[in-house]
């Protein structure tokens, strides 16, 4: 059976630059991966897909585990040495949805 | 549903970034509501601010019909609990508290935050759930409120709820 997924709009409180946006997305699942736990980050899997500019993406999850990202993007501070922090903005099961999620 | 925040003046806070986090209103302390030091001076009677101070001064405060009590540590007194819930005082549980922390100090303040916010819950006494923050980079939306206090065992309900009507008691009335 196909697993159920969740896409969640993050803003970042700094700009990621396009070179660096693979080096980033290593550095946020080391980081949600310290939050979560080892025993639990399979339950999330979380995926950053796409950027919407130097301050917002995308990031898939598991249905179950989303909420528990949403918790611990809250808590990350850090990403790769860089002091870091992220706000939650919407989430939707489909990505047309927060693409062109407006406030 | 509205939800309302309390965060300290020291953030970048405008109409922009309360409908970018999903918050109706987010209020400033000391501009909306006042954060009282209970330990350097004594709240008047019904007055609508957030007492913080020793265990000791904090159920004076009580007693005196503040509209909510921020604790140092969260510990349960059971005076203090039966007291709030007697004068129809809050408390209020800064989740900065709890995501400015790092590794073992933030698993404990999570479990003992746990145990007094089902205490309270089971005593009567209204929580209300605010970020507290003092810059940008602990400012959190509604849905990551609700979620930080899922982990400490708080209903999805219970959490709307502290965000909604309790805060706004605080910040409106």
């Amino acid at each position: 059976m196909k697993e159920k997924q969740r896409y969640t709009l993050v803003e970042s409180g700094i700009e990621v630059e396009e070179a660096e946006r693979d080096e980033f997305s290593l550095g946020l699942y080391g980081a949600l991966l310290h939050c979560v736990g080892e025993a639990t980050y399979h339950r999330v899997n979380p995926k950053v897909i796409k950027f919407l500019g130097k301050k917002r993406f995308l990031v898939r999850s598991s249905l179950s585990g989303c909420g528990i990202m949403t918790a611990a993007l809250a808590m990350v501070k850090k990403v790769n040495g860089k002091d870091a922090y992220f706000y939650t903005l919407k989430t939707s099961g489909t990505i047309r949805a927060l693409s062109s999620f407006k406030y | 549903m509205r939800y309302y925040d309390i965060v300290f003046d020291s953030c970048n806070v405008d109409e922009k970034v309360e409908r970018k986090l999903g918050f109706e209103r987010i209020g400033l302390i000391p501009r909306d509501v006042a954060l009282l030091d209970v330990d350097r001076k004594k709240p008047e009677r019904n007055s609508r601010c957030i007492a913080y101070g020793s265990l000791g001064n904090l159920l004076g405060a009580a007693n005196m019909g503040v509209a909510a009590l921020r604790m140092r540590e969260p510990t349960i007194d059971k005076r203090l609990i039966a007291a709030m819930a007697e004068n129809g005082t809050a408390l209020c549980i800064p989740i900065s508290d709890i995501t400015s922390l790092y590794g073992l100090k933030r698993s404990r303040t999570l479990y003992k935050v746990g145990k007094l916010f089902v205490y309270a819950k089971k005593a009567g006494v209204d929580v209300s759930l605010v970020t507290a923050a003092e810059d940008d980079s602990m400012l959190c939306s509604y849905m990551q409120i609700i979620e930080v206090a899922k982990l400490f065992g708080a209903q999805e309900a219970d959490a709307r709820r502290s965000m909604s009507e309790v805060n706004k008691r605080l910040l409106v009335e």
